[in-house]
């Protein structure tokens, strides 16, 4: 799997996920779609992460808290309360905040721009063999 | 997204931070209406309608503050907003309260499941280990994401519902 040296069959079982409809929220009722892998999917990847957490971390920081940063719901948290409470006490003028949400953001990107951007990262190599071994066709959904 | 993100706010003097695919500026209105319209050139766009612009000043806003983004579409808030299933605000007194009656619904929220395992039918093993390990660490991470100052009251309520569910396990059945 790390490699993308298996058989088309056995990655198509490995790589096929279990769909379930589920409500979003007590707010948000209406069903979500949620794809949950195969564990040994989910060990393979955690076996490539493994010994990559400075590099991500170092990719990804300062503003993305969602990749290898421990507490990072919390770290976001903090730090905008602090942001905007600095900013209005010092600032020039008051300031506001700006809470966006993405358009359907993991469905609306193509594989390739995903595969083709991760490519370009030499520091992340190491993951170059398991993201082309799930992403390089589509995987199936089991309902 | 990431890429994305990091141009929406680049050479601009604006503090933010990503988790994933949610993503929360604070800035002057002028400077965030300038990252909305990079957000929107780029290739994911924004779901405007679920975007949101909080105001949090007790002060009301600049006149023309808020015609471009509701031009836009975007959703105006007043005092505080959730964020990442925190809360934000600035720290004074009536948004203080709005903060803390965020966490007393979020408390609240917590009433069918304390219910459901204090009842009867709910065996006293099943019932306090789905209390310990389901039900008091969702409050663990409001506790650690909110001022003591916001925290402490609706955080006694919380208290006083799971002790009396663990005394009634205990004690009647």
């Amino acid at each position: 799997m790390t490699n993308n040296r298996l058989e088309p069959h056995a990655r198509d079982l490995l790589t096929q996920s279990r769909l379930f409809a589920i409500p979003k929220s007590a707010s948000d009722p209406a069903p979500h779609p949620l794809a949950i892998a195969e564990p040994l999917l989910k060990l393979a990847n955690l076996y490539q992460l493994h010994g990559l957490q400075e590099s991500l971390f170092d990719h990804f920081r300062p503003l993305q808290e969602a990749v290898r940063s421990p507490s990072g719901c919390e770290k976001a948290i903090h730090v905008l309360n602090a942001a905007l409470e600095a900013r209005t006490l010092t600032g020039p003028s008051l300031p506001a905040v700006l809470l966006a949400d993405a358009s359907n953001a993991f469905q609306s990107v193509p594989r390739t721009e995903v595969l083709s951007r991760l490519f370009e990262i030499q520091e992340l190599s190491a993951l170059h063999g398991i993201a082309s071994f799930i992403y390089s066709s589509p995987s199936s959904l089991v309902v | 997204m990431h890429p994305t993100f990091v141009q929406s706010i680049e050479g601009l003097d604006v503090s933010a931070k990503a988790y994933a695919d949610d993503f929360s500026a604070v800035a002057t209105p002028a400077l965030l209406l300038e990252v909305i319209s990079r957000l929107l050139n780029s290739i994911y766009g924004l779901n405007l309608s679920k975007t949101k612009l909080l105001w949090p000043h007790s002060a009301d806003p600049p006149t023309d503050f808020l015609e471009p983004f509701t031009r836009l579409g975007v959703q105006f808030v007043r005092t505080g907003a959730r964020l990442l299933g925190g809360f934000i605000t600035v720290p004074s007194d009536e948004q203080v309260l709005a903060a803390t009656d965020h966490l007393r619904s979020v408390v609240a929220s917590h009433e069918p499941m304390i219910s459901a395992l204090s009842h009867p039918s709910m065996r006293k093993q099943d019932s306090l280990l789905l209390l310990r390990y389901c039900t008091v660490p969702t409050l663990s991470f409001h506790a650690r994401s909110t001022p003591p100052i916001v925290a402490a009251a609706p955080f006694n309520e919380f208290d006083s519902k799971i002790t009396q569910c663990v005394f009634e396990k205990l004690l009647f059945f």
